[in-house]
C-alpha cells in the first residue's frame, strides 16, 4: 500500500455511506455496505437498502478479487486533474455480482491490435489519500492484454 | 385534442470564439423566428418550457412582454429535455392551462460554456449535481461523458463485436447529411473511413470523430392545440411523447446491462404503442447523438433492430437517407451543431412539412426525435405529417 498526499483533484465525499466506504479504503479494506433487513449486498453505497427502504447496514469485508467487465483508455487529458494520460479505467465484477470502477495500473500502453483487456483478472488494492480517504485501485493478475 | 408543433426558429449556428451575439439575443432571435413561422404574435404565448440550460422564463416573458402567462415548467433531463418539454407543453395544452407554449433552449457551447471546460471544477458541480458521480467515478478519472460512455461502447463491442467501422459510419453518415445543409457548421469537412479510422482516440473506443460539437446555437419550438384557429401552413403532430429513466438513474455501473439498460428502452415501445406505430413504418429518426455509439444503443432501444445488432443495422440496414432508416437527416450534433437536441426537433419538423430542402427525404409522414441525457435518461416524440 502506497501512501501519497492530498492533491488538489476530485475527491469523494468524506461524509454518509461515501465516507464510510472511502475511511474502509483508507484502512486497507474492501467493505461493502450489506442490509441488515434483507441482505442484499449494495455498490455504490446508499442512505437506503434500494431493495427493502432499509437504512441500518453491516459493512461486511469482500473478496478483493475481481474480472475486468469494461474500461477505457483515457488518452487526450480532459481535465486538469488528470494530465498523467494514458491511464485505464475500469470496471469489474466482484463477487456477488457487485461491478466496481476504478483505475487500472500497469496496462497503460497502446492495446495490442485484437487484444483487450476484458476478462482479465485483477486484485483490488487502495491508494491511500489521507486518514479519512482511500480510493481502490486495480491491479492485473496478468502480464498482457487478453 | 392532438398538440401540434406550429412554429420552429433558430439563431446561427457558429464555432468561433468572439461571437456577438449574448446568448438571451440568441435565444429571443430564435423565438422571433419561431413566431414568425406560426403566424402569432408574442402575447398569444401563455406557456413558457424551459428545458435544462435555457434561459429564467421570468426574465423571458418580461423581455417578450407576456402579459399572462400561465403555465411555467422547467424540465431537467440533460440532453433528453429538449424532446421531453415538447410532452410537458402537450400536457399543459391538454389540460386546457395554455393554448400555445414555447419551449426555447440551447447553449453558448463554444464561445461561453464549453464542454470541454466543464471539467476543471473537481467537484464536478458544474457538470451534474449526482453525488454517486463525484464519489465513485470523478475521483478515479472517469470525469467526462466520453469516458463513461466509452466504457458503455467498449462492453457492447466485446458482447457482440461491433466494430470500429460500424462506429465510423455513423460519423461519416452525419456529416454526408450536413453537406446538404446550410447550417451545419461542418457541411465543408469531409469524413470518409480512412481519415475516420485516423482520427486521434480520446477515451478508447471514441476517436475525436465520434464526439459531438462544440457550437453556440438556440432554437425555439412553438407547441399549440390543433384547434387555435390560426391558419397555420404545416402544422406537424405530436402523436406522443415519452420520457424515461435508467435503473437506477444516476449509477450506470449497477445497471443490469452495462449499456442497454437505458432510459429510451423503456420510453420507445411506450411512445410508439401509444402513437399505435411500428418500428418499422418510421421515415426517420433524429437521434440525439453526443457520441456515435449512443446512435447505435438508441437504434437498438428503439426497437429497429434487437440488442446486439445496432452495429450491423447501421452497416448493412443503413442509417444514411436511402437507408433502412435515415437517421440524422440535418448531420446532427456530430456534424450540424451542439443545440442540445432542439436542432433535431427542427429538423424532423422540416423534413415533416416537405421543407427540408436539398436533404428532403422522399417520404417523409412520420418520424421521431430521441433525448439522451445524462447517464441514459431517454426522451422520444413521436410526430407525424398532420396533413
Amino acid at each position: 500500500m502506497k501512501r501519497v498526499h492530498a492533491v488538489d483533484r476530485p475527491l469523494p465525499s468524506t461524509r454518509g455511506p461515501s465516507g464510510e466506504f472511502h475511511r474502509w479504503c483508507a484502512a486497507g479494506e474492501l467493505r461493502l455496505q450489506h442490509c441488515e433487513s434483507c441482505a442484499v449486498v449494495q455498490h455504490p453505497p446508499r442512505l437506503r437498502c434500494v431493495k427493502c427502504g432499509n437504512h441500518a447496514f453491516i459493512w461486511h469485508p469482500w473478496s478483493r478479487e475481481g474480472v475486468v467487465e469494461t474500461y477505457t483508455v483515457v488518452r487526450r487529458a480532459l481535465s486538469p486533474y488528470f494530465v498523467d494520460v494514458p491511464f485505464v479505467i475500469a470496471i469489474a465484477r466482484l463477487q456477488g455480482a457487485v461491478r466496481l470502477l476504478a483505475r487500472l495500473k500497469g496496462y497503460e500502453s497502446t492495446a495490442p491490435t485484437g487484444k483487450s483487456l476484458i476478462g482479465l483478472s485483477v486484485r483490488i488494492d487502495f491508494e491511500v489519500v489521507d486518514d479519512m480517504v482511500g480510493l481502490p485501485v486495480f491491479i492485473g493478475q496478468e502480464k498482457t492484454w487478453k | 385534442m392532438e398538440a401540434v408543433i406550429s412554429g420552429i426558429g433558430e439563431s446561427d449556428y457558429t464555432r468561433s470564439a468572439s461571437q456577438p451575439m449574448s446568448g438571451t439575443d440568441m435565444q429571443l432571435l430564435a423565438i422571433d423566428r419561431a413566431l414568425k413561422d406560426a403566424g402569432l404574435q408574442a402575447s398569444q404565448l401563455d406557456g413558457v418550457v424551459v428545458p435544462t440550460g435555457g434561459l429564467d422564463s421570468d426574465k423571458l416573458a418580461a423581455l417578450l412582454g407576456l402579459p399572462d402567462i400561465r403555465f411555467v415548467a422547467n424540465v431537467d433531463l440533460g440532453g433528453a429535455a429538449g424532446v421531453a418539454a415538447i410532452g410537458v407543453a402537450g400536457m399543459a395544452l391538454s389540460e386546457g392551462v395554455a393554448n400555445h407554449v414555447l419551449v426555447v433552449g440551447g447553449w453558448l457551447g463554444y464561445s461561453k460554456k464549453r464542454a470541454s471546460d466543464l471539467m476543471r471544477d473537481p467537484a464536478g458541480a458544474s457538470l451534474t449535481r449526482s453525488s454517486i458521480l463525484r464519489d465513485y467515478y470523478l475521483p478515479h478519472g472517469a470525469m467526462t461523458p466520453v469516458a463513461w460512455y466509452a466504457l458503455m461502447a467498449r462492453r457492447h463491442i466485446h458482447e457482440y463485436g461491433t466494430t470500429p467501422e460500424q462506429l465510423g459510419r455513423v460519423a461519416i453518415t452525419a456529416r454526408c447529411h450536413a453537406k446538404l445543409n446550410p447550417k451545419a457548421v461542418l457541411r465543408d469537412r469531409p469524413l470518409d473511413m480512412p481519415s475516420y479510422l485516423d482520427s486521434p482516440f480520446v477515451c478508447d473506443p471514441y476517436r475525436v470523430a465520434d464526439c459531438c460539437l462544440e457550437t453556440d446555437g438556440m432554437a425555439a419550438i412553438i407547441v399549440s392545440r390543433d384547434d387555435y384557429g390560426v391558419d397555420t401552413r404545416h402544422p406537424v403532430g405530436v402523436m406522443s411523447v415519452e420520457q424515461a429513466r435508467p435503473d437506477p438513474p444516476d449509477d450506470f455501473i449497477s445497471r443490469r446491462s452495462l449499456h442497454s439498460s437505458i432510459g429510451l428502452a423503456r420510453a420507445a415501445p411506450r411512445a410508439l404503442g401509444r402513437a399505435g406505430i411500428s418500428p418499422s413504418e418510421l421515415d426517420f429518426a433524429q437521434i440525439y447523438d453526443c457520441f456515435t455509439f449512443e446512435v447505435i444503443q438508441q437504434i437498438e432501444a428503439i426497437g429497429m433492430c434487437g440488442v446486439g445488432e445496432g452495429g450491423e443495422f447501421v452497416e448493412e440496414a443503413g442509417i444514411g437517407r436511402s437507408g433502412v432508416l435515415p437517421v440524422n437527416t440535418h448531420g446532427g450534433l456530430l456534424s450540424e451543431a451542439h443545440v442540445l437536441g432542439l436542432n433535431h426537433l427542427v429538423e424532423a419538423v422540416r423534413q415533416l412539412r416537405g421543407e427540408a430542402g436539398d436533404r428532403q427525404l422522399r417520404v417523409a409522414e412520420l418520424g421521431v426525435v430521441t433525448g439522451w441525457g445524462d447517464l441514459g435518461d431517454g426522451s422520444i416524440a413521436v410526430l407525424g405529417n398532420a396533413s
